[in-house]
């Protein structure tokens, strides 16, 4: 079982990210969950949300204490957690070594060069799952893509497969 | 046939209700149950439900307007959770004690004061004597799947009861998880249409009229009896279920019970979290087993009593009956006379606080070893 955190702030789409990967990994004929934390959520605020994904059924359903891979959605939050496990895929133009194994794209400047930009923010969360998709190869980036086309809204499909797209093939390891 | 799919438990509440059919949905939002409603509420204007929504003024109307609509004749539903399932106490009695067949999803969560918008299974408890069948699941397949059950034993000629779904606020609510979701005509083929009004128009009675101190008692019985008779009937509704779902459904779950020493009860999501705890206990050899209650009303007292003899058995409680202890531990208390079986008391989870299964764990090798009190508080 691979139990996986997202963090990020309010307005990034951290919740619709780890329900994504849900769906992707459940297609494969998998089990998951996404397990968002709720509390005073606003815009800008830090939010975060688990995954557990697992070939076989979870019956588990605290919450993840020791993630074994961490997802940051905007650099600046890299300071404001323990990092655990040691996978990190982050959200960064200049990244630092925050694991064992870094993973960074630069998910911002893709949102804004394809326009997915919601009330002034970046919206970061396919981009990342694209990302993901490819570091941890656990499912496809087909089966992604259909994720998306089950879950958003007809208008909403395309430009969110293309930022899967270029979050799986623009994301970098840090050597 | 089945679609595998994934979804949060509030949506796959809401998809079973879809495909259960109701006439008449009562909507009125409160945390965490709101986007269940809010997808119902989808599923009308998009034309998918052919439903007539009302939009209520609080959770008191939102029972009324359901209870008149379910005595015309007319399969019902509504939702709602702690302060709101409180507010609605008044109609939920009402319709308990006419016999009203209808259903009510409860979104589990702790009752203020103080304030907290987290689980706890303290709101769905207070309703306990109310004349309601309870059901309570473990998971969102569950969630999806009682609820599609519970229209059918709602509205069976031998049961006629009102029935409500519990299922915890948040953790089950708001976490999507992978669910296999039946075709529409299976579900039409189990449920049955609904043929029968309370009402009858060429033959009017008198419905919520007064009953004096020499016929009150009758009705009171009448419920009684109804409910003893529930029991059998739906154990039968739960495995013609699981014929068509294939997965086992009973009032009550045993899992590792039958070699067990000692055993765990438990019901609602964290009783999959104890389920782990009994496989780690029985990895280091010891004979600890899961009894998970899935009908809470009527209590599976038959069915818990083959399990208890002589057993020790902690028993997790995310309640409290103030002046007299958890909820669940006494009613397992109550059948377990003469059973010589000793019963451990967790009270644990109150207001979403976090429970896992190492701490199950430790608890669990504390009463193997005889430390654990009668009452223990989980902080």
């Amino acid at each position: 079982m691979l139990e996986i955190l997202l963090y990020g702030r309010g307005g990034q789409g951290v919740v619709t990210a780890g329900e994504l990967l849900v769906r992707a990994y459940v297609s494969e004929g998998n089990y998951a969950q996404s397990i968002p934390f709720f509390g005073g959520e606003r815009r800008g605020a830090p939010v975060f949300s688990y995954v557990r994904l697992s070939d076989k059924p979870i019956y588990l359903h605290r919450s993840i204490y020791e993630p074994q891979m961490t997802i940051i959605f905007e650099p600046s939050l890299k300071n404001t957690i323990k990092i655990m496990g040691d996978i990190v895929v982050i959200n960064s133009n200049a990244p630092e070594k925050l694991a064992q194994n870094t993973y960074y794209v630069d998910a911002n400047k893709i949102a804004r060069d394809i326009n997915l930009v919601i009330a002034g923010w970046a919206v970061v969360n396919t981009i990342l799952v694209g990302a993901i998709a490819k570091v941890t190869g656990l499912f496809s980036f087909d089966s992604l893509d259909n994720a998306i086309k089950s879950y958003f809204p007809e208008k909403y499909v395309q430009i969110n497969s293309n930022a899967a797209k270029k979050g799986f093939d623009e994301v970098k390891k840090i050597e | 046939m089945k679609t595998i799919t994934s979804l949060v438990g509030n949506h796959a509440v809401a998809y079973a209700v879809k495909q259960a059919k109701p006439n008449v949905l009562a909507v009125y939002p409160i945390t965490p149950q709101t986007t269940m409603l809010e997808k119902l509420a989808d599923y009308v204007s998009s034309g998918e439900l052919k439903a007539e929504l009302i939009k209520v003024e609080s959770e008191h109307s939102a029972m009324a307007s359901i209870f008149g609509a379910a005595l015309a004749g007319a399969r019902v539903f509504t939702a709602t959770a702690s302060q709101g399932l409180l507010y609605m106490g008044e109609m939920i009695y009402w319709v308990g004690g006419a016999r009203v067949p209808l259903v009510a999803a409860i979104a589990t969560r702790a009752i203020g004061a103080p304030w907290s918008i987290w689980d706890d299974h303290e709101d769905f408890l207070t309703k306990r004597d109310a004349a309601w069948i309870q059901l309570m699941a473990q998971n969102v397949q569950e969630a999806y799947d009682l609820t599609i059950q519970a229209f059918k034993i709602s509205e069976d000629k031998k049961i006629i009861a009102p029935c409500m779904l519990g299922f915890d606020g948040f953790i089950l609510t708001h976490t999507m998880e992978r669910l296999e979701l039946l075709d529409d005509s299976s579900v039409d083929n189990f449920i049955g249409k609904r043929d029968f009004s309370i009402i009858d128009f060429d033959n009017p009675v008198g419905i919520g009229t007064v009953a004096g101190p020499q016929t009150y008692m009758g009705y009171k019985y009448s419920i009684k009896k109804a409910f003893d008779g529930a029991k059998e009937r739906i154990k039968e509704i739960m495995k013609e279920y699981s014929e068509i779902s294939n997965i086992d459904y009973q009032p009550i779950e045993c899992y590792k019970c039958d070699d067990a020493d000692y055993l765990i009860a438990a019901m609602g999501a964290w009783s999959g979290d104890a389920r782990v705890a009994v496989d780690m206990l029985r990895s280091e050899g010891k004979k600890v087993g899961l009894i998970r209650i899935i009908m809470f009303r009527p209590f599976p007292k038959e069915e818990i009593s083959k399990y208890i003899k002589g057993k020790d058995i902690l028993v997790l409680d995310r309640d409290y009956s103030f002046g007299s202890g958890g909820i669940l531990a006494n009613e397992i208390k109550s059948i377990s006379y003469n059973l010589d079986s000793k019963i451990y008391s967790l009270i644990a989870g109150l207001g979403g606080k976090d429970v896992s299964e190492k701490e199950i764990k430790t608890l669990a090798e504390k009463m193997i070893n005889k430390e654990l009190g009668d009452e223990e508080w989980l902080m």
